[in-house]
């Protein structure tokens, strides 16, 4: 590690890390989302709109 | 199950909403004021109080925190007890909050024009305002987060994620961009200085915009427009992917401000690639706004509430598709400095935020004083006063923006600049200008209609303060169930879901922030560059104090253009080592001072801070007589020097001891050039300094025998 950041001005890998971070984050989200129970999804749309007043 | 009876806090809400109106009204007038001088240089009144340098702050805090701040806590105060099926945690708190954060505006409103500012833009209050704001903004979080805890609603809707990213990031912004050291009540020093400071400025600057100005207003979005549609969001699942996707990629995307600056590569390429990234989440959000009207458009066509939203989520798409297209380095070197960023931030401003205020304001007011609005004709004239001053407004600056960015950039055939006069450009904007200020006034008159309406539906009604409501208690035990969804027990875990929000935002802004803390190599030393002196410092402050970073920038990009017209090397980070804070500005009204000192005689630039039209006919500079007028204090200099030596600015002690010596002597010698050319000015006036200043900005390198 310390090495890598001693020279990072030149270390475009750097930028790998972050990529590599939010892709794995983002399909692993994506997986989960398209899993979910449709029952709880419905219940959460209708949530703001149940709320009888008004 | 036990059904509870309790209240709605209304008043709070209704507070909430006439700060709005108050200060929107207060914030859209400076804005006027400030467009007027921008082409009649009389419309800076002739006083340091009012001059551009001064107030175009006033309007920016005016509008962010005093109008949009005040329309957040509004919709989330009405909307989180609805969700949450609970009044707010404590009254006390909501008291506080409110109270507060309008003494706040009120602080903001007398030290801005009194030149009391840290220069750093959107951030600019100083660090006894900073506390305060620190500390109301914590009572709002209390509140919410506690209102949250006590719910009697299983689930946490989409709108109150939003709610909690907001709090805790904009905390973690506003503390991280403000740590000063202060040398008096009113003054204080950024302990980081230039690149680095630059860096945390622009973290701070792009997240405000993204935490202050989007994510609440996605979460009201996501509230009031089914409200007001009277049908469910068109995908929960989207809105799941639209929260983290957006929250986790905006933090990252902050150096997108600093394109071919000295900040590192590595760190600009990182801030463009997320920016792109960003489109996805953004466009998933407006996406799941439009077409939750979708079957729905015959009540758009009637209900101008409905109208208000569709334009505004629209202004919203528009806003972040041209951000990232913006943060490309090609259209970047084109667009950065010039009008063009004023239009793109007024499309939000304006559209997204204003319009969203509009019709939340329209929404809600009738419900709380348990009446129907005033007038619908006059909401109407008001949602076509707001739509045509959003396009007086964004047209021209992006024609202007245009044609600033091309002419800057215009060679002729014998390789010379084709626009060598930079005042010649600004001159050609001048027409653009003056319709800007048209958009502007067009679309303050549509506000003040809203005023009346809404003011007289508050009479046609009565306020109910505490509006009464029941729900079945929650039981803890029944809370959690086998075989959940994973965000559905995120959901029912408010401190969980704040911490994991929490998490995201860091890992961005540590990876983008702590190399160029860490790592020392980041920054080239320049074995020219020295600290200023006491005089230099003491007019480096004024600069600060003027505002005069509002329009001038100090970064001379590495493009052939920009060295021909400012005769001088490109900006490199050693050069701003000792700049606490940085002042490379982010906008181009008048040219760059990079390279500034040395350019012309001392008494140029003080018959020109005395009347810039004096030496260039048509300047729309505003006189600084002043300057001339006013004694320089010299008895913070000691101070001002040992804080500079405590943040790592290497003065000896010597030179500090001799600090005011040092000073006299200098500006003795400015005092007297300036008599050779016929100026008689007393040697310990203002204007000294600042020429002193002016006279060394950016000319360390010249004498250069680099070691980079």
């Amino acid at each position: 590690m310390g090495q890598f950041l001693n020279n990072v001005t030149g270390m475009d890998g750097y930028l790998i890390f972050p990529m590599i971070i939010f892709i794995t984050f983002f399909i692993g989200l994506l997986i989960w989302v398209f899993k979910a129970d449709k029952n709880y999804i419905e219940k959460m749309k209708n949530l703001p709109l149940e709320n009888n007043n008004k | 199950m036990q059904i509870e009876k309790f209240n709605y806090d209304n008043k709070i809400v209704r507070n909430f909403a006439i700060a709005t109106m108050v200060f929107g009204v207060v914030g859209m007038l400076v804005g006027l004021l400030i467009a007027i001088q921008l082409y009649a240089p009389a419309a800076n009144l002739g006083n340091q109080f009012t001059s551009f340098g001064r107030i175009r702050p006033l309007h920016t805090n005016a509008i962010i925190f005093a109008f949009v701040g005040n329309a957040i806590f509004m919709g989330v105060y009405y909307s989180l007890q609805r969700l949450c099926k609970a009044r707010m945690f404590s009254d006390v708190l909501s008291t506080i909050h409110f109270w507060g954060w309008q003494f706040i505006i009120v602080c903001a409103a007398i030290t801005l024009p009194l030149g009391i500012t840290s220069s750093k833009e959107y951030a600019e209050l100083e660090w006894p305002i900073d506390i305060m704001i620190a500390l109301v903004w914590v009572t709002f979080g209390i509140n919410m987060i506690g209102t949250i805890i006590k719910r009697r609603e299983k689930q946490m809707y989409v709108a109150i994620w939003f709610y909690l990213a907001t709090f805790v990031t904009v905390a973690v912004l506003h503390i991280v961009n403000s740590i000063e050291l202060p040398i008096s009540l009113t003054k204080s020093y950024m302990v980081y200085a230039g690149v680095q400071d630059a860096l945390v400025q622009w973290w701070y600057g792009h997240n405000a915009v993204a935490f202050f100005l989007t994510t609440p207003f996605l979460g009201m979005m996501y509230y009031y427009l089914p409200k007001a549609a009277g049908r469910p969001v068109y995908s929960y699942k989207l809105s799941i992917l639209h929260f983290w996707s957006l929250i986790f990629i905006y933090i990252w995307a902050g150096p997108h401000h600093l394109l071919y600056s000295s900040l590192p590569d590595w760190a600009q390429s990182l801030g463009v690639a997320f920016s792109i990234m960003l489109i996805a989440p953004s466009w998933g959000g407006m996406i799941n706004g439009l077409l939750t009207l979708r079957g729905a458009w015959d009540k758009v066509r009637e209900d101008p509430i409905l109208k208000m939203f569709a334009v505004g989520v629209t202004a919203y798409g528009m806003a972040t598709f041209e951000g990232p297209m913006l943060a490309l380095k090609n259209v970047n070197a084109i667009a950065h400095f010039t009008d063009w960023i004023v239009g793109h931030v007024h499309v939000g401003a304006l559209g997204w935020n204003g319009l969203l205020t509009f019709g939340m304001l329209y929404w809600i007011i009738p419900r709380i004083f348990n009446t129907t609005i005033y007038s619908k004709k006059l909401m109407n004239v008001h949602f076509w006063l707001a739509t045509m001053g959003i396009l007086f407004y964004a047209i021209p600056m992006y024609w202007s923006g245009f044609t600033q960015g091309l002419m800057w950039k215009e060679f002729a055939a014998d390789g010379t600049l084709q626009y060598p006069e930079f005042l010649k450009i600004t001159m050609q904007i001048l027409p653009l200008h003056m319709l800007r200020s048209v958009g502007g006034l067009l679309y303050l008159s549509g506000f003040l209609v809203l005023i009346y309406n809404v003011v007289k539906t508050m009479a046609q009604g009565k306020l109910v303060a505490n509006e009464p409501a029941e729900a079945p208690a929650l039981e803890k035990a029944s809370l959690f169930s086998k075989g959940d969804f994973w965000h559905a027990v995120l959901e029912k875990k408010p401190i969980l879901f704040t911490l994991l929000a929490v998490l995201m935002i860091v890992v961005g802004s540590a990876v983008e922030l702590l190399p160029t803390f860490l790592i020392k190599s980041n920054v080239a030393t320049i074995a020219s560059v020295k600290p200023y002196s006491p005089l230099e410092l003491q007019g480096r402050d004024l600069y600060i104090r003027e505002g005069c970073v509002s329009c001038h920038t100090q970064w001379v990009r590495p493009f052939r253009s920009e060295t021909e017209r400012y005769q001088g090397e490109y900006s490199k980070a050693g050069e701003f080592v000792y700049d606490h804070p940085f002042l490379w500005g982010s906008k181009r009204t008048g040219p760059d001072l990079m390279r500034v000192g040395g350019k012309y005689p001392d008494s140029w630039h003080y018959i020109h801070m005395m009347n810039p039209r004096n030496p260039s006919p048509g300047s729309i500079m505003p006189a600084y007589q002043w300057l001339s007028e006013q004694t320089l204090d010299i008895s913070t200099t000691e101070k001002k020097l040992k804080a500079m030596q405590t943040l790592g600015v290497p003065y000896t002690n010597e030179e500090i001891a001799n600090g005011n010596s040092n000073l006299t002597a200098q500006s003795e010698k400015i005092a007297a050039s300036l008599k050779k050319d016929g100026i008689a000015v007393d040697s310990n006036k203002e204007i000294i300094a600042l020429i002193a200043y002016l006279q060394r900005i950016g000319t360390d390198i010249k004498k250069q025998t680099a070691n980079n």
